[in-house]
């Protein structure tokens, strides 16, 4: 038996046995504070069903402003003690008493037996791609798949582009790149629910090929974002950060500045690492022997909080060739597309909630509000002094007439007159 | 996914609403009966945010929140009543309260 269920058990008890209390106990204060008990514990409870927003509102409303509410009217009422004793419907007791064991015993069961519900099935899987291949531009992309009617079309992207996310159902697809020579590239992807992937056609000649990358948009830590990188460059890289003097620091052969990542080789994706927020300037190097060779500097790199950003190095196919032949490294600039994590909020978070509640449920919520003020409205009616209307307020606004002076208080207290002889005030008739 | 299944969550939520409905029938406190049907509401809410997590749809939670609000508004009304009723007649048992029998 889990903690969990130790934890349900504990708090399904309390909560039962508090709300038998209530109905049972004959004190109505008593009644109103087990009544906060049940409160708290289904508030817990709330907890264990990952809705943590309602959880503190019932901690909030009903805990807090309605029990304190019953608790003063049962107060202001001296309602303690009513009596229960009514005669007239007492028949009710059996068949209520023998409505709830059936009841009862059908939820028992229920529980004993289990419903065979089906299960969350998470969010529909995104896939984008990326072009860094060697391929004459523009490529088209073709994804299709046993869940697709039709294939999937992408047409001309061109070197160094990104496509849109496109939402997919779970299941096996296959993602072919074909160029405007028609050279064909493809790769088979598994898409399951709540996958995030990114499919970069990468390579030269030989060494094409299809890299996915899994997304991770699980919230980061405060002030930090995520980075992955991957490498397309035929050969294995470093990444170092080279702080504040953006100048690598070498001293007899060890790098003095912070390397993030130690090496990543050719057509792999580096382990994610979280990144604190700010500008940097980030160096990719190749350790060849002793030397070092710097292939890309990202000078004023923002790193954003709340952010995932992947880092793609890979040759340059889009501009010609140096000297040697050889195609000059490029960090194809993602930071333009870099994702916010935080619109991937965690299920029953505020935001979550808030952001469902302004959009999809904006109606609703404009008609509570009015709910609340015609309730406010109801409230003063209701409660207005029966007495203070008519004859009555104007027998008030006359005693208000002739009340004394504050002259007069003013010579009372100090024992002498203020003014001689000061005029008073006529008694109003009685019979007026 | 927690191990508690969501037939736990149902059934206590069940329990609950029998409970508010016993108070509901039997207690002759209207102060108690507003309670008990709280208790209820209160039992609803909890199922709806059980199914809410089992189906992954938040639309379940929203409901709750809306419940909460509208108990709330309730609440008011229903002790300002009870407060005017009492005022009245002096006496908050339900059974007292029966000019409009036929």
């Amino acid at each position: 038996m889990g903690f969990e269920t130790i934890l349900f058990l504990a708090l399904g008890l309390t909560a039962i046995l508090s709300a038998a209390m209530m109905v049972y106990i004959k004190n109505a204060v008593h009644s109103a504070l087990f009544l906060i008990v049940n409160f708290g514990c289904v508030a817990l409870l709330y907890l264990m069903l990952d809705a943590p927003f309602i959880s503190m509102v019932q901690i909030a409303v009903y805990a807090g402003a309605i029990m304190v509410l019953f608790l003063f009217v049962i107060m202001l009422l001296g309602a303690e003690q009513a009596t229960d004793a009514g005669g007239q419907f007492r028949w009710v007791t059996g068949a209520a008493t023998v409505l709830a064991v059936v009841f009862v015993s059908v939820a028992v069961t229920m529980a004993l037996i289990g419903l065979d519900l089906p299960e969350s099935e998470g969010n529909d899987p995104l896939l984008r791609v990326v072009h860094s291949a060697n391929l004459v531009d523009p490529v088209d992309i073709t994804v299709t798949g046993d869940n697709l009617d039709e294939p999937f079309v992408i047409d001309g992207l061109i070197f160094a582009d990104v496509s849109d996310f496109v939402t997919l159902t779970a299941g096996e697809y296959t993602v072919t790149f074909t160029d405007a020579g028609g050279v064909t590239l493809e790769d088979s992807i598994t898409l399951e629910n709540d996958d995030i992937i990114t499919a970069i056609a990468y390579g030269d000649d030989a060494t094409l090929g299809v890299l996915t990358t899994p997304i991770d948009l699980s919230p980061t830590s405060p002030s930090t974002a995520r980075i992955q990188i991957v490498n397309l460059l035929d050969e294995t890289v470093m990444l170092v950060d080279l702080g504040s003097n953006k100048q690598l620091d070498v001293d007899t052969g060890e790098i003095n500045d912070r390397v993030i990542v130690e090496a990543i080789d050719f057509a792999t994706t580096s382990e994610t690492f979280d990144e604190r927020e700010g500008t940097k300037t980030f160096a990719f190097y190749t350790q060849n022997g002793d030397e070092l060779v710097s292939h890309v500097r990202l000078s004023d790199w923002l790193v954003a909080e709340g952010t995932e950003q992947l880092i793609i190095i890979t040759a340059d196919y889009g501009a010609t060739t140096d000297s040697l032949g050889n195609y000059r490294p490029r960090v194809l600039d993602r930071s333009q597309e870099s994702l916010t994590i935080n619109a991937f909020e965690q299920f029953g978070s505020p935001k979550d909630i808030g952001n469902e509640l302004f959009t999809t449920f904006l109606l609703p919520v404009n008609l509570v509000g009015f709910l609340l003020l015609v309730a406010l409205i109801g409230v003063i009616v209701l409660t207005r002094p029966a007495g203070l209307r008519g004859e009555r307020r104007a027998t008030v606004n006359r005693r208000r007439k002739v009340s004394r002076p504050l002259v007069n208080v003013i010579s009372q207290q100090t024992g002498r007159d203020v003014i001689e002889d000061v005029p008073r005030l006529q008694e109003p008739d009685s019979d007026e | 996914m927690t191990s508690v299944g969501i037939e736990a969550f149902v059934a206590l939520s069940m329990i609950l609403f029998i409970i508010g409905a016993m108070g509901v029938l039997l207690r002759r406190n209207a102060i108690i009966i507003f309670m008990s049907v709280e208790l209820m509401l209160n039992a609803t809410n909890l199922a709806l945010a059980a199914f809410s997590r089992q189906w992954g749809n938040l639309d379940g939670q929203i409901f709750t929140f809306f419940i909460i609000t509208v108990a709330a508004a309730e609440v008011a009304v229903g002790l300002a009543l009870i407060v005017a009723i009492f005022r009245n007649k002096q006496s908050i048992n339900v059974d007292d309260l029966h000019q409009m029998e036929g």
